[in-house]
């Protein structure tokens, strides 16, 4: 499928640079040029295909279809947070809103880890480096990890950790706008336009410096990190991760050069989980509704689900 | 004079985005209008929005949530009655 990419590669390495095929150098550039046009031709694509899909899960509709189903409300707003679009800056309408029509916490808060998990970017980013297996894996074990921690807090009765407010705020009966076709592919191409400029630099300094691991930097140093920080490498991914904003999402094809060096799968998973699921700014979004203690159980319930679906992952795809 | 409203839960980029194209399109146009940033969840409830951020003029909704429309678009909202 990218065998033009390929030849461009070689084309710039050999003819424009004039680079030997055997040095490290060529590889470098090789890897830099082909990785490029390939992520962002599979990133663009992916972006679009799932904003497409999205627009068809406003988060009204996703509200009334959990409103409806209470008794499953936390496995299925974990499985909806997939298809519904969300922003970080609108977690606290959000969950206002849900906690509104009686959806129970513990499902207001899978919806808080699912959705902004498995997104566009990380999807688009995952199956460009990955291909589709990987792609498909980090959904099933994102919306694993949001139903548990969804049952885990509604398990605890966190509404004494909830700001008395939220109970008494009242959204109504909010609108779903009725798109049509072609509004909703405005609406995907229009989020493709939006991530791409805000990700794009990201993304290609990341695949500069994952050019630089690929052509440079010897396997056996990269074994020799990981057996050092052997068992331990996933829960240091995930404390890596926290700091680092969904945009940072764009350090994918950094780890990808490392996995080619013999980084476990389940690994850079589990970093990505955390990078998307865990974010400072949210925190400080969320600090609105709800008391620091919540919001940091949460954090700790998340970050151990994904720090075990990470290891679930390697066991089940071998190396760890 | 117009009264347009950028309402917002919290202080996010698209917020502040959306709000920084409002004040451009209003100066850049001589638009008679004065433009404001709310920052409270309780303005959005009252206009029923769940999702943020929101466009008000004159006390009408014009655009719900992201991605943000084009400025030429926005233009078009905040300029029609």
């Amino acid at each position: 499928m990218f065998e033009i990419y390929d030849s461009i590669a070689n084309f710039i390495a050999k003819e424009v640079f004039r680079l030997n095929q055997g040095d490290k150098i060529y590889q470098a550039v090789h890897f830099f040029v082909y990785d490029t046009l390939k992520i962002f031709t599979l990133l663009t694509l992916i972006i679009f295909v799932v904003s497409l899909i999205r627009s068809y899960f406003p988060i009204e509709k996703t509200r009334r279809i959990l409103s409806k189903h209470k008794a499953v409300a936390i496995p299925l707003s974990a499985v909806l947070g997939v298809f519904t679009p969300f922003c970080s800056c609108s977690a606290v309408p959000m969950f206002i809103g849900f906690v509104e029509v009686g959806i129970p916490l513990g499902a207001a808060f899978s919806f808080l880890v699912s959705s902004p998990m498995v997104n566009e970017i990380a999807l688009g980013l995952l199956f460009a480096s990955f291909g589709f297996k990987v792609a498909l894996a980090y959904v099933v074990f994102g919306v694993s990890v949001a139903i548990v921690s969804g049952f885990l807090i509604e398990k605890m009765n966190p509404r004494h950790l909830v700001e008395d407010y939220v109970f008494e705020l009242q959204f109504g009966e909010t609108q779903e706008k009725e798109m049509s076709f072609k509004e909703r592919i405005d609406f995907a191409v229009q989020n493709v336009k939006d991530i791409l400029k805000r990700i794009s630099i990201y993304i290609v300094v990341a695949i500069g410096v994952g050019s630089f691991i690929h052509g440079y930097v010897p396997e056996e140093t990269i074994r020799n990190i990981m057996s050092s920080t052997g068992f331990l490498s996933i829960p240091l991914a995930v404390i890596i991760g926290v700091p680092l904003y969904s945009n940072s999402a764009g350090v994918l094809p950094v780890i990808q050069a490392l996995i080619g060096k013999g980084v476990p799968i389940g690994t850079a998973l589990a970093f990505m989980m955390a990078t998307t699921a865990l974010s400072v700014p949210e925190f400080v979004i969320l600090k609105q509704i709800m008391k620091p203690k919540l919001i940091a159980v949460f954090a700790f319930i998340v970050a151990v689900s994904i720090i075990v679906a990470g290891y679930l992952f390697n066991f089940i795809f071998g190396r760890i | 004079m117009k009264r347009i409203q950028i309402i917002s839960a919290s202080n996010c980029n698209n917020c502040e985005l959306l709000y920084n194209v409002v004040n451009n399109i209003v100066k850049s146009k001589n638009i008679q209008a004065e433009v404001q940033k709310v920052i409270d969840v309780r303005e959005l409830a009252k206009y029923k929005a769940m999702k943020t951020p929101v466009l008000v003029v004159d006390g009408k909704v014009k655009h719900v949530g992201t991605p943000i429309p084009a400025p030429q678009t926005i233009e078009k909202l905040i300029t029609e009655d």
